[in-house]
């Protein structure tokens, strides 16, 4: 301290105490209104850095937790169109087996097919959900209906337009959650097991694989009968075997002491006397129910153990014939408009009909209902025998797509909790985060507010004790 | 008598001088730069009265100012420091308020923005809105680089302008200071001590010091001469003036008269304000600069590759133009590494897939690019040689690239979906391959087959000229050669290369389709010899192949795919298809034999899968596909470089801008690698980019990197602030200290008043006594 002092001086003394007091006072005010310690880079200038880095790490984290929030919501918007199409499908088995029921008449029958028909549609529409102008089951393809019924030969088929792609979203540092859906898996998951065949008319699978999906109907058609030696026994076909059904080399045993006729491996029928009723048109039928009709008319009376073969041809689309061999055991038939490619063993073939082919693993949900539904119709006139064949496949198969809608919902919850799981976490994190933000940037308004008082406080005691010095002056006493 | 007179009169008039210089002291006690002035009083000479000595009073010696010339030095030291700080702080606040930061608006918030906008868009790529919200974030962030970028080169501007007024004051002062040293000078030569024109003449010279720091010596005729870093400003008889001219590289420097060169001036607010010009701003602008560079350069780099959820696209034009710098007036013979593009080319490969609208075949091209060899013409050669794309140079220098009618064309990373369209794996026509080439063929070699199985024999000879290196033939070179032949052609026999591999075809598909190989020189050095005689026949199915997914590991591959045996899929067992990278390890091995379904994905590895259809593969036959896989498809940056489906345009932070025409239609941003709506890999690569370290910026990430930026400057502000502060407050303590010496207390004048007065008083009565002492004798007489 200078041991003198001049006037200016402290008058200027008195001054920069005002200044430094009212700076101090203006910058609690503005930490106190502004509730922030750092303002300006220059304010602290470690903590603007570590403010910047935390900003920009708390952006990320926001970002993820953005994501996982529309992420979430979408598969929960799936997993809602799942949950229906399997309560649907609960509904539908329920249906289907009051319609396997062989007491049900055909318009029992015909109004359990209309409600399924209605079903179909229903699952067509959650299978094609769109949420937000985007269809959620079409993979990456998402622009357009994934499921469409097309097929060159207008047979009602569904195929899947989308792909299995995934839509994925990063929910945290690495960590990516797919949140669609492919269609594919959700209603048509392709896990081909084998070929199966309802079993009318005894066709089974070739040596080589088949490729496609689906199920076909396999027309085969009786073309002829060649009676072998049943002249021998005065026997004749009944107009020349037009009516018959049977295919392959079947063998015609005749027990007069038994009193049975019986063809192939079928029922033993009792032995019609030649003036019987109906011996001019006897039907026999082999094990699986192929008929061939005789005239007993003639009958000699003579027992009789020999092949009876029904020649036939076989198509895949209805239109195409070709000539069944009965020795062939690769015979690959292609459907251009599915594209399918079946081989099969004729070896065991006997009788003509439209045999289902089930591309079992292969048949999407909707495609299995339209299934049903021909059944449920029974177009081609079978007994209730040979429709349970067909619709044991189809029921199989809608099982197998229940699941799989099932599975899917679980794979839609466990993505939904991965993202929840990540969420959480990062909530945390966005919590800590935003603590030391805080801490970092924000100001302690206890802090700042007392700081303020005591700038006030201050301010004031330097303008009072300011006052008075200025004040005081020897003129006051020189009088 | 008259001796105690004139004492008396002495000491009346020591007394209204000393009333009189207080009565100064008062009247100046607030003027700037004023000392304190004090009248010297000593005893007058004593007079000898006949031995006696008698004291003869008081006399006035001189006024004389109080100061401290040492402590004057140090204040108008600490002032040029000060006055440079506080000009150097001028220019860091109005950068401090520029940049914006910790308020929501600064470049790192808006690249949060971006990013954010990209992730928001990842979650729904199909939402037109929020694609918009991607290119609203990048033109906000591009917007913000412009506003600093010009806020920067105003402030340069100022600065300049202020230090042109500077330096106009400094050569003002040295005037005052030439023209008060005259008359110090004049006045002292006549023995009168200048006081006042002194406190004048160092008022002056602090003043000059705030703007530049400068030295004084004082001459011993009295006169300042006043030094700027060792040049004389003011000389005893003239101003050498201050002026600011350009270095070369167009900074302002200071230059003064009768010097070469320039005065390296670190003190005042000159010094404050060239450190400004020619550090401060440039260094912050270029840090920006290399900001925004390295921000156009990395999303660039993956949005080039991209391609819009509209799908891939039928003509793109580049908006970077390629410059004619050796002036030959033609363009397409510049080195692309040397033609004035904005960012750098290098070694390396650019893949351009061409798609079949109708089909949605996918042919992918690789053309090589060599910083130092390939032209801009090469450039445009190689693109237009790819078939169903044709480019060229716009008249301002731009590329541009125009696919033919139903086709499209990308650059993506993606998959070929159907690599088998050529039917060298288990494909309709009757197909022979070799193993990997090169190949060694004794010139004039030939190949002998007879197409069809049955038919006329033919004979397809290789000769030396139609190879680069005959004992190396290549199998491109072999299958155009045998393509080339008349009677292959008629036979219709077609040869086909697959990587590196040579295949001979039949035309026609299916069980009829059919060639034999009958022999030839040729056939040794193809590795055919075993086949020598055999008959290969077409087949009935084709296996379909179909590619899914997406690669996902690093670098450049090629799949080969080849069967372990011959067989039918789905059906022979133990029927393998192993596959190879091109190294020759292998990547997988997958089972397509009994038990495998016809078209079920297997997977091969790195987010691949493959399925395989119905049909029948020949290993004997060398059946094989090849897939390409790359995790990047530009390596060479040539994308980049000619602005070609870029996102930002520009190559720094004052030209930086969102792409013109994704500015109009945001549907131009690229979301995916496929085209298709769902698809949104493209937009998870660029979010990447958030974590992504940045090899130009000194592998930190782009965030990071401006983190920095502003963390360093936020420390030299506040060091600044700081030094500031602390630099003013030993000011003011210096200032205290002249006070004290220097300063005038009005208290302290007043009691000296009364001490006058009441001298004054008492002289005036002694003087009346020696009066009255004269009157009494005066009386006597």
């Amino acid at each position: 301290m200078p041991l003198r002092t001049s006037t200016e001086s402290s008058y200027a003394r008195v001054l920069a105490g005002l200044r430094v007091n009212q700076v101090r006072l203006f910058r609690a005010q503005e930490q106190v209104s502004t509730g922030r310690s750092i303002l300006r880079p220059s304010d602290d200038p470690i903590g603007t850095a570590r403010s910047l880095s935390l900003t920009r790490r708390l952006a990320g984290v926001e970002r993820y937790r953005g994501a996982a929030e529309t992420g979430r919501a979408s598969l929960d918007q799936g997993a809602v169109a799942l949950q229906s199409a399997s309560e649907i499908l609960t509904e539908v088995r329920e249906l289907f087996l009051q319609g396997m029921n062989g007491t049900l008449g055909p318009d029992d029958r015909e109004a359990i097919a209309t409600e399924i028909e209605v079903a179909r549609e229903t699952l067509m529409s959650l299978a094609n959900t769109r949420v937000d102008d985007r269809y959620i089951f079409g993979g990456t393809l998402s622009d357009a209906a994934p499921w469409v019924e097309n097929r060159a030969d207008g047979v009602p088929r569904v195929l899947y337009g989308g792909n299995d792609d995934e839509q994925r979203v990063e929910v945290s540092d690495g960590v990516e959650v797919a949140i669609n859906m492919s269609g594919a898996k959700a209603f048509g998951q392709f896990e081909r097991t084998v070929t199966d065949f309802a079993g009318l008319t005894g066709l089974a699978s070739g040596i080589t694989a088949d490729e496609g999906i689906g199920y076909e109907y396999l027309e085969l058609r009786h073309d002829s009968t060649q009676p072998g030696l049943i002249a021998s026994v005065g026997l004749a076909l009944v107009d020349g075997g037009a009516n018959d059904s049977l295919l392959g080399d079947q063998v015609l045993t005749i027990d007069p002491v038994a009193g049975t006729v019986q063809l192939g491996s079928g029922e033993p029928e009792p032995l019609p006397g030649p003036a019987d009723a109906g011996a001019a048109d006897f039907l026999i039928r082999n094990e699986l129910g192929a008929e061939l009709h005789l005239d007993f008319t003639g009958y000699t009376g003579g027992a009789f153990s020999g092949v009876v073969r029904g020649e036939g041809s076989i198509s895949i689309d209805g239109s195409t014939f070709t000539p069944l061999t009965f020795t062939e055991t690769d015979l690959e038939l292609k459907n251009e408009a599915s594209g399918n490619i079946l081989h099969f063993d004729a070896t065991a073939v006997g009788r003509a009909g439209r045999e289902l082919v089930h591309l079992s693993g292969s048949v999407n949900v909707f495609d299995t209902l339209q299934g049903m539904v021909e059944d449920l119709r029974n177009a081609d006139e079978l007994n209730h025998p040979d429709l349970l064949g067909r619709m044991d496949l189809r029921l199989g198969e809608l099982d197998r797509n229940h699941d799989n809608v099932g599975l899917s919902l679980g794979i839609l919850g466990a993505r939904s909790a991965r993202i929840q799981a990540a969420d959480q976490r990062l909530a945390g994190v966005d919590l800590q985060l935003q603590g030391l933000l805080s801490d970092t940037r924000d100001a302690d308004l206890s802090e700042v507010v007392v700081d303020m008082v005591r700038a006030e406080q201050t301010l004031q005691l330097a303008q009072a004790s300011g006052t008075r010095l200025i004040q005081t002056s020897l003129l006051d006493f020189l009088r | 008598m008259s001796i105690a007179l004139n004492t008396g009169l002495r000491s009346l008039l020591t007394a209204q001088f000393a009333l009189e210089t207080l009565g100064h002291n008062i009247a100046n006690a607030n003027t700037p730069g004023y000392s304190r002035q004090k009248l010297n009083i000593a005893t007058e000479m004593p007079v000898n009265l006949r031995g006696l000595v008698i004291g003869n009073g008081v006399k006035t010696t001189s006024v004389e100012r109080t100061v401290d010339a040492l402590l004057n030095r140090r204040i108008v030291r600490q002032v040029a420091v000060t006055g440079r700080l506080e000009s150097q702080l001028t220019g860091m606040t109005e950068v401090e308020a520029m940049l914006g930061e910790l308020d929501g608006r600064g470049i790192g918030s808006l690249l949060d923005d971006l990013f954010t906008s990209v992730s928001e868009l990842s979650t729904n790529p199909e939402d037109s809105i929020l694609r918009s919200g991607v290119g609203q974030a990048a033109l906000a962030l591009s917007s913000q680089f412009n506003s600093i970028s010009s806020g920067m080169t105003n402030l340069q501007r100022d600065t300049a302008a202020e230090l042109d007024t500077r330096v106009e004051e400094v050569n003002l002062l040295a005037s005052d200071i030439l023209e008060l040293n005259e008359e110090i000078a004049r006045a002292e030569a006549a023995g009168v001590a200048a006081n006042d024109l002194r406190d004048r003449r160092e008022l002056a010279f602090e003043e000059l010091s705030r703007r530049v720091d400068a030295t004084a010596v004082e001459e011993s005729n009295g006169a300042m001469r006043v030094l700027v870093a060792g040049n004389t400003l003011v000389s005893s008889s003239r101003v050498y003036e201050l002026g600011v001219a350009e270095d070369v590289g167009g900074d302002p420097r200071l230059t003064i008269e009768g010097a070469k060169g320039f005065v390296p001036v670190t003190g005042g607010s000159i010094g404050g304000l060239l450190d400004t010009t020619s550090r401060f701003i440039p260094q912050i602008s270029s840090e920006l600069d290399d900001l925004a560079r390295n921000l156009i350069l990395e999303f660039n780099r993956v949005h080039s590759t991209g391609v819009p959820s509209s799908g891939s696209f039928h003509s793109l034009t580049g908006s970077e133009s390629v410059v004619d710098l050796d002036q030959d007036g033609k363009l397409e013979d510049e080195l692309l590494a040397n033609s004035g593009l904005p960012f750098e080319v290098t070694n390396g490969e650019l893949r351009v897939s061409i798609n079949d609208e109708e089909t949605g075949k996918v042919t992918r091209h690789t053309i090589s690019i060599s910083s130092t060899h390939t032209t801009v013409g090469d450039l445009l050669e190689s693109l237009s040689d790819i078939p169903h794309l044709s480019a060229d140079l716009s008249p301002f220098g731009r590329i541009q690239l125009v696919a033919d009618g139903g086709y499209t064309f990308d650059f993506s990373p993606k998959l070929d979906p159907n690599p088998n369209d050529a039917g060298t794996f288990g494909g309709g026509k009757a197909s022979v391959g070799t193993a990997q080439g090169p190949f060694q063929l004794p010139d004039g070699a030939t190949l002998n087959l007879t197409a069809p199985a049955g038919g006329t024999p033919l004979s397809i000879p290789f000769f030396e000229a139609d190879f680069e290196d005959i004992n190396a033939a290549t199998a491109d070179e072999i299958a155009a050669v045998i393509n080339a032949n008349t009677d292959a052609q008629t036979a219709g026999i077609n040869a086909t290369a697959i990587d590196g591999s040579l295949f001979l075809q039949t035309a026609g598909e299916g069980p009829t389709a059919s060639f034999t190989i009958d022999g030839g020189s040729a056939l040794g050095g193809l590795g055919l010899g075993a086949l020598a005689g055999s008959t290969i026949t077409g087949h009935e199915n084709s296996v379909g192949v179909a590619i899914s997914g997406s690669y996902q590991g690093d670098g450049t591959d090629v799949f080969r795919f080849v069967p372990n045996m011959d067989g039918v899929v789905g059906t022979t067992p133990g029927l393998q298809v192993d596959v190879f990278d091109a190294s020759g390890n292998q990547v997988a091995s997958l089972d397509v034999g009994e038990g495998y379904t016809p078209d079920e994905k297997l997977s091969v590895g790195q987010g691949i899968e493959v399925s395989f259809g119905l049909g029948e593969l020949s290993a004997t036959h060398g059946d094989l596909f090849a897939v390409d896989v790359v995790d990047d498809s530009d390596t060479s940056d040539v994308l980049v470089a000619l602005g070609v489906n870029s996102l930002f345009t520009g190559t720094g932070a004052a030209d930086i801008a969102l792409r013109e025409d994704i500015e109009t239609d945001p549907g131009l941003i690229a979301t995916s690698l496929t085209g298709t709506s769902g698809d949104n890999r493209l937009l998870l690569d660029l979010l990447d980019l958030q974590n992504a370290s940045v090899e130009g910026l000194g592998s930190v990430t782009l965030g990071q990197s401006y983190g920095d930026t502003i963390g360093e400057f936020g420390f030299e502000l506040s060091s600044t602030l700081g030094a500031l502060e602390s630099n003013g407050a030993l000011l003011a303590s210096l200032d205290q200290l002249k006070q004290s010496v220097s300063g005038v207390n009005v208290d302290e004048e007043l009691v000296d008043m009364v001490r006058f007065e009441q001298a004054f008083q008492a002289a005036s009565q002694y003087i009346s006594v020696v009066n009255g002492l004269q009157d009494d004798l005066l009386s006597i007489l």
